[in-house]
C-alpha cells in the first residue's frame, strides 16, 4: 500500500506543468538569433553575429541561431528563449514552422520572449497575423505599410541623449523610409519628420525594441563600423535583468583573467644574422630564448603545427624546429597546443575537398619567376620577408589553401594525427591540451566535431581590436560561433597580426594592444586580458619588444594569470550555465562547469552576503558592478544579495574574511565561522586579498612557508588583510586564516 | 747645411707635419658617423643601449637621430621615440616619414588629437588618397564632424571614394549646407564617377523634393542626349516616378523621344511596370508614331509593354505597320499574342510564321500547328519545345496542346517522355492516372470486401 501511495505521489508529482514550472525558475538566457543564409551565407558573417551578439553575452545572453529558410522550427527549448532577434536588409518571409514555433503558447514561459528587430520589419509585418500582432505589440511598433520618401528636408524630432550617437552620430540618411510610428506605450528614442510624416527609427517597446538600419550601425571605410544607439542601454532595456546574475568569463576571483597563445606561425622563419658569419636563428628558437626564462612566472599556451617538424616538408631547419618545440613543452609554465598538421589558410577549401582542384591552384603558380625582369620591388621585400622554406606551397602559390600539400587533405591527418605528433615530443608525459585553429580560422562542422572526438578544446579565430583610432566594440568577435550543432570558442583579442595588418603595416603597432586593453576593461570590462602572436613575432625587433612588454603587463597585481585551456572552459561555462531564481536576492547557478564569475551589474546598493550565501568566496565592486566569486568544486553555488552599499561588496554576518581577489589561483576553498582555509595555484608569487575586520589581528598559515606556522597579520584601516603567498607551476600552496573572532 | 737652409728645412717639416695632421685630423670621421657604423654591426637591443648611453653626450646627426627614433619606437619608448621625431621636425623640416611616424606615435598611445594633427600637417604637405581617408577616419573617431566635413570638401569630388562622397553628403545635409550639397552632387552626377548613375538618382530626387521638377526635367533631358543615355533615362524615370513626379516623367520621357531617339523606349516599360499603364499606353503610341522601323531592343521593349500590361495594341500597331523584324523579336512578340489570346489571335500574322520563328519559339509552332489541326507538325514542335526552359505559364500551355493531340501516337510517344524539361516531366508525371491503384490499402479500399 505504502509502495503503491509512493508511486502515485511520484506520478502525480511529475505533470507537464511541473516540468514547465521547474523550467520556467530558469533565468531565460537564450537569444534566438533569427538570420537569412540566402544574404549573409555564413553565421559568421550575420550582423547579428558581428555586431550584436557580444553585447548579448555581456548581458548574460547565449545565442541560437536560426536560418529563416530551414523549414524545421529551432531547435531549441522555448523554456530558454528570452529574447528573439533578427536583423535583416530586405523583407524576408519565415517558414510556417517558425511561425508556428513563434506562436505557440504553452511552452514558452510567463509572456514569452521578447522580440527585437534591427533594419527591415518586413519578416515581422508579413508573417501570420498573431505572430505579426505579438511582434509588433511587443516592439511598441505600428507600420502604415506605406514608403515614405525622406530627404534633405527631414528634420530629427526625438532624439533620447544617451541611448542614441553612442560610438558615431546619427546623421539622416535620403532614402525610402518604411512608415513605422511607436505605440503610445512605447519609447521613441530616435525620430524623424519628413514630409509632415513622423518615422520611428528607434524604439523601446513594452517587450521589445526596433532600430532602423540607419540607427544601428554606421558603416565606416574598410569594413569598420560604430554603434549608433548604445547597444547595452538598448538591449538593457528590453532585457530588464539588470538585477540578474551574469555568468562572466572575462573575471577569476575578482580578477581579469590574463592567458597567453602563441601561434605556430613563422615556427621556421629565420631571424638573419647582423654579421656575416653569425648563425641565424629560428623564430622557434628565439620563443625559446626569449620567452622561457624570462618569463617563467606566467602561463603561455604555444601552439606547435606537426608539419613543420617533418624534414620532408620544415626543410633543413625542421630538426632545429623540433628541439626548440621540445624545450618549450619541457617548461612548466607551457601548455602545449596543436596548430594542425599541413597549416589549413582556408578551411572553407576544405569543407567539400576536391584534391584535382588544389592540384589545380598548385601547378599555376601566382608567383612568376621573374628571368631577368625587373621585380616589384614591394613585392620582393614582401617575398623575402616571408620567404617560404621547405616544402611550403606559399613560395610559388601565395593563395594556396595551405601550406603543405604533398599528401591530400585529410581531416584525421589534421586533428588526431597532428595530435599525437605534438604528444611524442614529450613521449606523451605532457599531452597537448589545446587545438589552436590556424589560418582563416573558420573551420567546418566536422573539423569541430573531430577535435572534439579527439578529447582535448580548441580556441581561435574572432579576437579583434579596439584602439583609439579604430574605436568601436563593433570590431570585437563574441565569445562564440555556432557552427552547426557545434561552437567555436574565439579568442578573445586579437594579437600581432591584426596590430601590423599581417606584418605589413608598421610593426610598433602591436604596442598598442594596451590601448585595447584599457578600451576593453573601461567602462566595462568585456573581454579577459588575451595576448595573442605568432612564433614570427621574436624574429622582428617591434614586434619582439611588443611581446615582451605586453607580457610585462601580464605581471599587473591586478590580473590572474590562467592557461588558455581554463579561459576555455570558462567559456563552455557560460554557455552551459543555468541559473534559477530562488526568492527575492537569491540564484542558484548550475551546471556551470569551470566557469567561476558572476557579475551583477547596477549594483553599487547591493552587497554579497556571504552568509545567506553557499558556495562562494566572495566579491569585487568594479565601477558599479559585483563580480562574486564561485567556490571551485561547488556543484550548484547559491548567490545571496542584500541591500547594502558596503564598499568592499561583502556582508559577512560571521567574521571568517571573505575573497576580495586573488592572483593566485584558488583551487578550493572552504570558509568556517572564524577561519578560511584554501588551497592555491599559480606561477608566481602573488597577493590574496580578503575582506576582513579593520585594524584585526589574523593568522595565517602558508604551507611550505615556516612550517606552516601560523604568523599575525593585521588588516588595514579599510578591512582589507592582503596575504602575498609563493605559488609555482605544478604545486599547490595551502592559506590558512583565522580570527577575528 | 746653412743654419738658415736648416731652420728652413726644420720650418717646413713642420709646416709639412702640421698639414699632414690637419689632414689627418680632417679627414677623422664625425664622432655620430663612427657610431652609426658601430651600430649597424650590432642587433637592435644592443644599438639602442649604445644610443641610449650616449643621448646627450653627444650631438646626433640626422640619420642618427632617425635611427635612434625608430629604434625607441621599435621597443616601444613611445614618448621619447617622439622627442626623437620632433627634435629631426624642427631640424629637418617636415618630411613624409617624420610626420607619418608622429602621427602613429601619437595613434599608438591613445592620443588620436595630436596623431590627427600630425597627420593633417603630412596630408597638407604630401596629400594622398590614403592619408585623406585615414584621415577623416580619425576624425570621425574623434567626433569632429566639422573637421571632417572640411577635409572632403578640400579635394576635388571626383577624387573621393564612395564611401567619402557619401559621408560628405551626410555631414552636408547634417549642417543644413545644402547649396553645398546640392553642388557636389550635381557635380558628380554629371561626371563619369563609377557611381554617377546614383548621383544622378539623387540629384533629381534632391530637385523633386525642393519643388524643382521644371529643373530635374532639364538635367534629365541633358544626359537624354549624352553617351549612356539608356542608363540614365532608366534611372531618371525611376527617380522621378519613385518621387510622384509623374508630370515630370511624362515630360523627360517625351523629350527623350525627340533628343534620344534610339535609347528612348527604356522609358515605357518603367512606366507599366510602376503601375501607369495608362500612360505607358499613350507614350507607346506617341514613340511608335515616330518610328520608321524597330531594332530588336525596341521589339523586346514592346513586348516588356505587352506582357506588364496585358495590352497588345503597341504590338499589334507595329506587326501592322510592316516595323519589320527578326525571328527572335517576332517570335517573341507573337508569344504574347498566344499567351494573351490564344492561337486564334495568330490568323493576322500568319504571313510572319514560319520555320525561323518556330525555332526561336517552338511552342509557338505547335499552338499554330495545333490551331490548323497538323498534328505532325504539333508534335514536333511540341518535343522541340519541351527541351526548352518554360516559364510555368508557358508549362500549362504545353500540357494544354498535348491534349489536343489526345488518342494519337503523339500524345503516348510525349507521355513516354520525349520533353526533357524538369518541370514538364513532373507535370506529365502527375497527369497520368494509375490504370488501378498502386495499393490497394493505400487507396483507402478496405482490406475486406463487403
Amino acid at each position: 500500500m505504502k509502495l503503491y501511495f509512493l508511486l502515485l505521489t511520484a506520478i502525480f508529482s511529475w505533470s507537464p506543468a511541473g516540468a514547465m514550472a521547474e523550467a520556467c525558475a530558469t533565468l531565460p538566457r537564450t537569444t534566438l538569433a533569427l538570420y537569412d543564409s540566402s544574404r549573409e551565407g555564413d553565421i559568421r558573417d550575420t550582423r547579428i553575429h558581428r555586431f550584436a551578439e557580444l553585447v548579448l553575452n555581456h548581458l548574460g545572453q547565449v545565442l541560437v541561431y536560426h536560418d529563416v529558410t530551414d523549414p524545421t522550427p529551432p531547435q531549441v527549448d522555448p523554456a530558454e528563449v528570452g529574447l528573439v532577434i533578427s536583423w535583416f536588409d530586405r523583407g524576408v518571409r519565415g517558414t510556417a514552422a517558425l511561425d508556428e514555433w513563434l506562436t505557440q503558447d504553452t511552452d514558452f514561459c510567463s509572456d514569452g520572449p521578447k522580440f527585437v528587430a534591427f533594419g527591415e520589419v518586413g519578416f515581422w509585418t508579413d508573417a501570420s497575423p498573431v505572430l505579426s500582432s505579438k511582434a509588433m505589440t511587443a516592439m511598441g511598433i505600428r507600420t502604415d505599410g506605406i514608403t515614405y520618401a525622406v530627404g534633405v528636408s527631414a528634420t530629427v524630432t526625438q532624439k533620447v541623449d544617451g541611448l542614441v550617437d553612442y560610438e558615431d552620430d546619427f546623421l539622416i540618411s535620403p532614402g525610402d523610409y518604411q512608415g513605422i510610428a511607436a505605440e503610445p506605450d512605447a519609447r521613441p528614442l530616435l525620430q524623424l519628420k519628413a514630409n509632415g510624416k513622423d518615422i520611428a527609427l528607434a524604439v523601446i517597446g513594452p517587450r521589445g525594441g526596433y532600430v532602423h538600419a540607419t540607427a544601428a550601425v554606421a558603416a565606416g571605410p574598410g569594413g569598420q563600423a560604430g554603434w549608433i544607439v548604445d547597444p547595452f542601454g538598448f538591449f538593457e532595456a528590453i532585457l530588464r535583468n539588470t538585477d540578474e546574475p551574469k555568468p562572466d568569463p572575462t573575471t577569476l576571483q575578482g580578477l581579469r583573467t590574463f592567458f597567453v597563445t602563441v601561434s605556430s606561425v613563422g615556427w621556421l622563419d629565420l631571424m638573419p644574422g647582423q654579421v656575416i658569419g653569425e648563425q641565424q636563428q629560428l623564430a622557434s628558437e628565439l620563443l625559446v630564448k626569449r620567452l622561457i626564462e624570462p618569463f617563467g612566472d606566467l602561463p603561455l599556451t604555444i601552439a606547435i603545427l606537426a608539419g613543420d617538424l617533418s624534414p620532408e616538408l620544415g626543410g633543413p631547419s625542421a630538426e632545429r624546429g623540433r628541439q626548440a618545440a621540445m624545450q618549450l613543452l619541457a617548461a612548466p609554465n607551457v601548455e602545449g597546443a596543436v596548430q594542425g598538421f599541413s597549416d589549413i589558410r582556408n578551411w572553407g577549401f576544405f569543407a567539400h575537398y576536391d584534391p584535382a582542384r588544389e592540384a589545380e591552384m598548385l601547378t599555376t603558380p601566382e608567383v612568376i619567376d621573374d628571368q631577368g625582369a625587373l621585380v616589384d620591388t614591394a613585392m620582393q621585400t614582401l617575398r623575402d620577408a616571408f620567404a617560404e622554406t621547405g616544402a611550403s606551397t606559399f613560395s610559388r602559390t601565395p593563395g594556396a589553401p595551405r601550406k603543405y600539400a604533398s599528401t591530400p587533405f585529410a581531416l584525421d591527418q589534421e586533428v588526431t594525427a597532428a595530435i599525437g605528433q605534438v604528444n611524442e615530443l614529450s613521449e606523451g608525459r605532457i599531452p597537448a591540451r589545446l587545438y589552436a585553429w590556424s589560418g582563416d580560422a573558420r573551420p567546418f562542422e566536422a573539423a569541430l566535431e573531430a577535435v572534439d572526438l579527439a578529447g582535448i578544446d580548441s580556441i581561435g579565430g574572432g579576437g579583434g581590436i579596439v584602439l583609439a583610432a579604430q574605436p568601436s566594440l563593433t570590431a570585437l568577435s563574441p565569445m562564440v560561433t555556432q557552427v552547426g550543432s557545434h561552437h567555436q570558442i574565439h579568442d578573445a583579442l586579437g594579437g600581432d597580426a591584426d596590430f601590423t595588418d599581417d606584418w605589413t603595416s608598421p610593426l610598433y603597432g602591436f604596442h598598442g594592444l594596451p590601448e585595447t586593453l584599457r578600451r576593453t576593461e573601461e567602462p566595462r570590462r568585456i573581454k579577459p586580458f588575451h595576448l595573442s602572436f605568432a612564433a614570427r613575432s621574436m624574429i622582428h625587433f617591434e614586434t619582439r619588444r611588443a611581446v615582451e612588454s605586453n607580457l610585462e603587463l601580464g605581471r599587473s597585481p591586478d590580473l590572474v594569470p590562467i592557461r588558455t585551456t581554463a579561459y576555455v572552459a570558462a567559456v563552455k561555462g557560460f554557455m552551459s550555465a543555468r541559473i534559477t531564481s530562488e526568492g527575492d536576492g537569491l540564484w542558484r547557478v548550475h551546471d556551470r562547469g569551470a566557469l567561476q564569475t558572476v557579475r551583477f551589474d547596477h549594483a553599487r546598493d547591493r552587497s554579497l552576503s556571504m552568509d545567506a550565501s553557499d558556495g562562494v568566496m566572495g566579491a569585487h565592486r568594479k565601477g558599479d558592478s559585483l563580480y562574486v566569486a564561485l567556490a571551485p568544486g561547488v556543484e550548484a553555488p547559491l548567490v545571496a544579495l542584500t541591500d547594502n552599499n558596503r564598499p568592499d561588496g561583502i556582508v559577512r554576518e560571521t567574521r571568517a574574511p571573505a575573497l576580495l581577489a586573488s592572483r593566485p589561483i584558488v583551487e578550493s576553498w572552504n570558509r568556517s565561522a572564524c577561519s578560511i582555509e584554501m588551497e592555491l595555484s599559480g606561477f608566481s608569487e602573488g597577493d590574496v586579498t580578503l575582506a576582513a575586520d579593520p585594524r584585526t589581528e589574523y593568522h595565517v598559515a602558508i604551507s611550505g612557508m615556516d612550517d606552516a606556522r601560523p604568523h599575525a597579520t593585521f588588516a588595514d584601516e579599510a578591512g582589507v588583510l592582503t596575504i602575498r603567498v609563493p605559488t609555482a607551476p605544478g604545486g599547490l600552496r595551502g592559506l590558512s586564516v583565522a580570527g577575528g573572532c | 747645411m746653412r743654419p738658415d737652409v736648416k731652420r728652413d728645412f726644420v720650418m717646413i717639416s713642420l709646416l709639412v707635419a702640421a698639414g699632414a695632421l690637419g689632414g689627418i685630423l680632417a679627414l677623422q670621421p664625425d664622432p655620430s658617423v663612427r657610431l652609426e657604423a658601430e651600430l649597424s654591426r650590432l642587433e637592435p637591443e644592443d644599438a639602442l643601449q649604445e644610443l641610449r648611453e650616449v643621448d646627450g653626450r653627444i650631438a646626433f646627426d640626422d640619420n642618427l637621430e632617425l635611427l635612434y627614433g625608430r629604434l625607441l619606437l621599435a621597443d616601444g619608448d613611445l614618448d621619447v621615440a617622439q622627442r626623437s621625431f620632433l627634435t629631426l621636425l624642427k631640424r629637418a623640416g617636415p618630411s613624409e616619414e617624420v610626420l607619418d611616424t608622429l602621427a602613429g606615435i601619437n595613434a599608438t598611445a591613445g592620443d588620436l588629437k595630436t596623431a590627427a594633427s600630425y597627420l593633417r600637417q603630412a596630408y597638407d604637405i604630401f596629400p594622398s588618397p590614403e592619408r585623406r581617408l585615414r584621415l577623416v577616419g580619425w576624425y570621425r573617431a574623434l567626433r569632429q564632424p566639422e573637421a571632417e566635413r572640411d577635409l572632403l570638401l578640400s579635394a576635388p569630388p571626383e577624387t573621393l571614394t564612395t564611401w567619402e562622397i557619401e559621408r560628405l553628403a551626410l555631414l552636408l545635409i547634417h549642417d543644413e549646407r545644402i547649396d553645398e550639397y546640392e553642388t557636389l552632387i550635381s557635380s558628380l552626377a554629371n561626371s563619369d564617377v563609377e557611381d554617377h548613375l546614383a548621383f544622378k538618382r539623387s540629384l533629381l530626387e534632391f530637385l523633386v523634393e525642393s519643388g524643382r521638377s521644371s529643373g530635374a526635367v532639364a538635367v534629365a533631358s541633358h544626359w537624354a542626349q549624352e553617351p549612356g543615355a539608356a542608363e540614365a533615362l532608366d534611372v531618371s524615370l525611376r527617380a522621378l516616378i519613385g518621387r510622384g513626379a509623374i508630370d515630370a516623367a511624362i515630360l523627360v520621357a517625351r523629350e527623350s523621344f525627340r533628343l534620344a531617339p534610339q535609347d528612348s523606349h527604356v522609358v515605357l516599360p518603367i512606366f507599366a511596370q510602376s503601375g501607369h499603364g495608362g500612360i505607358a499606353r499613350i507614350l507607346q503610341n506617341e514613340w511608335l508614331a515616330s518610328k520608321g522601323t524597330l531594332t530588336e531592343a525596341e521589339w523586346d521593349t514592346l513586348t516588356i509593354v505587352a506582357e506588364s500590361t496585358g495590352d497588345m495594341r503597341g504590338l499589334q500597331v507595329a506587326l501592322s505597320s510592316n516595323l519589320l523584324a527578326g525571328a527572335g523579336p517576332t517570335s517573341r512578340a507573337l508569344m504574347q499574342f498566344m499567351r494573351y489570346r490564344g492561337a486564334q489571335a495568330l490568323v493576322p500574322y500568319r504571313s510572319l510564321m514560319n520555320e525561323d520563328v518556330y525555332k526561336e519559339a517552338p511552342l509557338l509552332g505547335a499552338a499554330w500547328s495545333a490551331w490548323q489541326g497538323d498534328q505532325a507538325s504539333t508534335y514536333r514542335h511540341l518535343v522541340a519545345a519541351g527541351g526548352q526552359d518554360q516559364s510555368e505559364w508557358d508549362q500549362l500551355i504545353w500540357m494544354s496542346l498535348l491534349d489536343r493531340l489526345k488518342g494519337s501516337p503523339f500524345h503516348r510517344a510525349l507521355l513516354a517522355g520525349e520533353a526533357q524539361n524538369i518541370g514538364l516531366r513532373q507535370r506529365l508525371r502527375d497527369s497520368v492516372i494509375p490504370a488501378r491503384p498502386a495499393s490497394v490499402t493505400a487507396s483507402g479500399s478496405a482490406d475486406i470486401a463487403g
